[in-house]
């Protein structure tokens, strides 16, 4: 008993030990990685995130202009302008919009969406967003990449790592993400919009048909990394 | 030629075993070497001008093995329990450890799991490393719980001839191995390399064998409990008589000639003669026989018998290794150390398993990493075979229960001296039973009295009684013994004399008697014919006539027989219900010997056949074909006990008997034979559960664990599966072994 007294022992000071390692050494890879291949990326895109000073966010527009990922850069206090819903309520921290034009000619009844997906439909753009668990708090200079950094910090766990693309990603909806590769040299995919498609394909979307998405069948690991094959709206850029 | 026992440590399977004996049988001067797995015991037979024990020591130790010293009932129960509870730590250890370490790896890649917790900081795909680190601290004290395994593994791995433990150490290493390497490329920003960690299947293989060591320990506890039942019956202290003084010393300081004192439910110390009380004695613990036994002066006692009601004053005769409980210990050990011929084929199988299984391991995982060109695949593959063919069940299948058979004979009073002779009991066909002291009681009694006109029965008997008693012949001792059983009055003669080979004659109460053949009559110008009728019908019956005349008179004719037993009738029923002819062997003459075995309902008699010819009749009867079983009890009937197939003695026969015979009765009862047969057959039959199921379950196991269904859409093994499934094997042949305990006669 007492042999299996020190084991348990042995692991708890391990535990500990390894806590602090952890602070030490980071060994959130994935995070950290997450960062850097983020900050590359941003540097191989031609037209840089802009910045939306009333809502408080980076806009990330993808080269073809059809898509857009947007992340929070600091809370804005201001109320009932365009930085707003129409609830008052500020913009999303994170978003995913892109043009509802394809998917409405593939057979999309813009009704059955969500509400919370047709906040920009009047612009014409379809939307998936979601907040941030924290307030961004910067050191330095208020980069993109440095705002990247910040959502990292306050909700690490929205980052994942997507093995059969090597891409890291940032988790805006259940099965919709912006992916980025991880290393853009070894990859042709090096920034892809994902979209879950069932939502579509219930509101009456033919997924065979809308235009400028690639639709397809996409091994990815589910949030505990159990590797499954799931279908996927996917629009891929490579940057390079 | 010395024939030795040595208890050996550190044996994981049967393949253990053969290499010990591999060793120990290249030895010069060693005849015979025999290792039994499962009583883990080398027994050696060598010349002793040659070799000494020691170098036979020395070559197991040297082979890998320890050599445990011969210890009491009690060290041996302490050192087996410690082992038991050495195992149960090391499998808890295990199991804690490994319990959250399967649930890491399975939560997080079984679907099905979704709905379980899982903790956010060990998401694979999120936290790759804290998942890989986690894993690995968990998986630490599992290895250091087994590391038996990869010491015992290597190590014979390397000196040449693999065992189970290398298997299990070479699967779990290369889990260990590359889950390590798959840490490092996690380390070095290959994240997909999570889905390579194996740390839960080492862990959880480590744990489940671990599992199954300690039930097979507990199992092999079991299965050798009757014998160490019967070793722990010997008394430790006894009270000796010395210059008048009672004095209670260590039974090991009793000494042959000491006069020991037994009272009412103390246990008899040692083997000895009664010299003073009356008491009866329990001795169940070594006949099976439940009725106490009646003691006086001159009876023989056994050690560990227990005296019920009367104080007992014996002579120690027989002391240590020399008592009869000690002498049935040593014969039931023997036969647990013995291997049935049937074990050989399991042995050899054992052998060449584990080599073989390696080859197959190691050409799957190529042949698949050839087709797929995955190393995660491949691996699986490779563990999984070499996981599930780990061949415990095959080494335990025969030696568990030859174990529980003898172990459960020994509790009815069977002896069965080897493996060998259990398995051979099962295939006889016909047993030849010797008639006098076998069949019949071995002592004459008197059965008719047939009179003359106008003669009284009682004072007939109690007047020649009296003329008897003087007499030591077994004739005369049966009428007094019949009198005596009829409370008639013993007189005391006034004369008495012995007519050598014709009888007696002796004078009580002013009447002459004469009692003796019908020769003694004829002498004596008797006439016989007023019973001449009486005198052929009891010829007939096969029962000896005793004259007996009165004043010169004939007065009855007294029949004396040595009687049936009550058994035989019903043994010879018993036996032939199970499809066995019943053979009698006497040296009576034809019609004699025809008439006792009707009695009993023996059709087949072999008669007139004397002592020495006995074991050419089994001889010839083995000639016609037939599996012979020979149950006698005399040192006549040694050789046709040898001769035969399978040599059955009574337990009240001679030690010349019970040296030559393969099977003792303890009881002296012949439904103990049938009981025997039986036994044999129903281990024989468990035997041949175990054999298949183990082969069975390796010949299909690894196939499937060869990926070979999975070729065909078909599943495929899980490493952890396999080792579950392999514990579950050895569990279940030591399980049914265990159900030949439920074995009732």
């Amino acid at each position: 008993m007492k042999k299996v007294l020190l084991l348990v022992a042995l692991v708890f000071v391990g535990s500990v030990g390894f806590r602090a390692e952890a602070a030490f050494w980071n060994t959130d890879v994935v995070g950290s990685g997450a960062v850097t291949s983020f900050a590359a990326m941003l540097d191989a895109l031609e037209s840089k995130p802009v910045e939306d000073e009333m809502n408080g966010l980076w806009i990330l527009i993808a080269p073809d202009g059809d898509a857009a990922f947007w992340f929070r850069k600091e809370v804005k206090d201001a109320s009932s302008h365009m930085g707003h819903d129409m609830d008052g309520k500020q913009m999303q921290a994170l978003q995913i919009w892109f043009d509802a034009e394809p998917f409405v000619k593939a057979g999309l009844d813009l009704n059955k969406l969500p509400s919370e997906m047709k906040s920009m439909l009047e612009v014409g753009k379809i939307m998936f967003g979601r907040g941030l668990s924290g307030t961004p708090s910067y050191e330095g200079e208020v980069t993109p990449a440095a705002s990247f950094e910040q959502i990292v910090k306050l909700d690490r766990d929205l980052i994942g790592y997507h093995t059969a693309l090597d891409h890291y990603g940032v988790t805006i909806a259940p099965g919709t993400l912006f992916e980025w590769a991880k290393d853009m040299d070894k990859n042709d995919k090096d920034i892809v919009f994902v979209l879950d498609p069932q939502i579509f394909i219930d509101a009456g979307v033919d997924p065979t048909k809308v235009e400028g998405w690639v639709f397809d069948k996409v091994p990815v690991e589910d949030e505990r990394g159990r590797a499954i094959e799931a279908d996927k709206f996917l629009k891929p850029f490579n940057l390079k | 030629m010395m024939k030795q026992t040595v208890a050996i440590g550190g044996m994981t399977c049967a393949a253990c075993a053969r290499r010990i004996e591999r060793a120990v049988g290249k030895m010069a001067g060693v005849a015979e070497t025999v290792v039994n797995f499962a009583t883990e015991k080398l027994s050696v037979e060598y010349d002793e001008k040659i070799l000494a024990l020691r170098d036979i020591e020395k070559k197991v130790v040297d082979t890998g093995y320890s050599v445990i010293k011969k210890s009491t009932v009690d060290e041996d129960k302490l050192r087996k329990e410690r082992e038991i509870r050495t195992l149960k730590r090391k499998f808890l250890v295990s199991a804690i450890f490994g319990a959250p370490l399967l649930y890491l790896a399975m939560v997080s890649m079984v679907w099905w799991l979704w709905w379980l917790p899982f903790p956010k900081i060990l998401k694979p795909m999120q936290y790759p490393v804290n998942y890989a680190l986690v894993q690995i601290l968990l998986v630490i004290p599992i290895l250091i719980a087994g590391r038996n395994f990869y010491h015992v593994g290597f190590r014979a791995l390397f000196m040449g001839s693999p065992n189970m433990d290398s298997l299990i150490a070479i699967g779990t290493s290369a889990a260990v191995v590359y889950s390590l390497y798959c840490t490092a490329r996690i380390f070095m920003g290959d994240f997909g390399a999570v889905e390579g960690l194996y740390f839960e299947s080492a862990g959880v293989i480590i744990a489940l064998i671990l599992l199954g060591k300690t039930l097979e320990a507990i199992s092999k506890g079991k299965t050798s409990e009757a014998i160490k039942k019967l070793m722990g019956l010997a008394p430790k202290t006894a009270t000796v008589v010395k210059n008048g003084l009672e004095s209670e010393i260590p039974i090991e300081a009793v000494e042959i000639g000491d006069v020991i004192i037994v009272k009412p439910g103390g246990k008899i110390p040692v083997d000895g003669m009664v010299t003073e009380g009356y008491s009866a004695v329990d001795e169940s613990m070594l006949t099976g026989e439940s009725i106490p036994v009646d003691k006086k002066a001159g009876d023989k006692v056994f050690a560990a018998t227990i005296n019920k009601n009367g104080a007992l004053r014996f002579e120690a005769q027989k002391i240590g290794a020399d008592t009869a409980l000690a002498q049935i210990v040593k014969m039931v050990e023997d036969a647990q150390g013995s291997k049935a011929p049937i074990a050989q084929m399991a042995d050899v199988v054992s052998g060449v398993f584990v080599p073989v299984v390696c080859v197959i391991a190691v050409v799957a995982a190529l042949a698949w990493f050839w087709g797929t060109g995955s190393v995660q695949f491949s691996l699986t593959i490779f563990i999984s075979v070499l996981i599930i063919a780990c061949p415990c069940a095959l080494g335990l299948a025969t030696p568990t229960a030859i174990m529980v058979g003898t172990g459960k004979g020994a509790e009815f009073g069977i002896l069965f001296k080897s493996g060998a002779s259990l398995e051979t009991a099962h295939k006889i066909n016909a047993a030849v039973f010797d008639k006098t002291g076998t069949l019949t009681e071995g002592k004459p009694e008197v059965t008719d009295v047939a009179l003359a006109r106008g003669v009284d029965e009682r004072r007939l008997l109690s007047l020649v009684a009296s003329a008897e008693k003087a007499s030591e012949h077994p004739l005369g001792e049966a009428i007094v013994h019949k009198a005596q059983e009829r409370g008639l009055p013993i007189l005391k003669p006034d004369d008495f004399q012995a007519i050598t080979g014709l009888g007696i004659e002796s004078k009580i109460e002013g009447i002459n008697i004469l009692v003796g053949n019908k020769k003694l009559m004829d002498e004596r110008a008797i006439a016989l014919d007023e019973l001449s009728s009486a005198s052929e019908r009891l010829a007939e019956e096969g029962k000896t006539p005793m004259y007996a005349a009165l004043d010169g008179k004939l007065a009855a004719i007294i029949a004396v027989a040595d009687v049936m037993k009550k058994s035989s009738a019903e043994a010879v029923r018993t036996l032939k219900n199970m499809g066995i002819s019943v053979v009698m062997i006497t040296g009576d003459n034809a019609k004699t010997a025809k008439a006792i075995a009707a009695q009993v309902g023996i059709d087949r008699v072999l008669a007139e056949v004397l002592p020495q010819d006995k074991a050419e009749e089994v001889k010839k009867l083995q000639k016609e074909g037939l599996r012979v079983a020979m149950v006698g009890d005399g040192i006549n009937d040694a050789p046709a006990l040898a001769q035969a197939d399978v040599g059955i003695s009574i337990g009240s026969g001679t030690d010349v008997a019970m040296e030559s015979a393969d099977i003792v009765l303890m009881k002296s009862d012949l439904m103990d034979v049938p009981a025997a047969i039986k036994l044999s057959r129903s281990v024989i039959r468990n035997i041949k559960q175990n054999l298949f199921w183990a082969f069975a379950y390796n010949t299909a196991g690894i196939p499937v664990a060869a990926g070979l269904l999975y070729i065909f859409g078909g599943p495929l093994l899980n490493p952890i599966l396999a080792a579950a499934a392999m514990s579950l094997s050895s569990v279940s042949v030591l399980t049914n072994a265990l159900r030949l305990k439920r074995f009732k006669i």
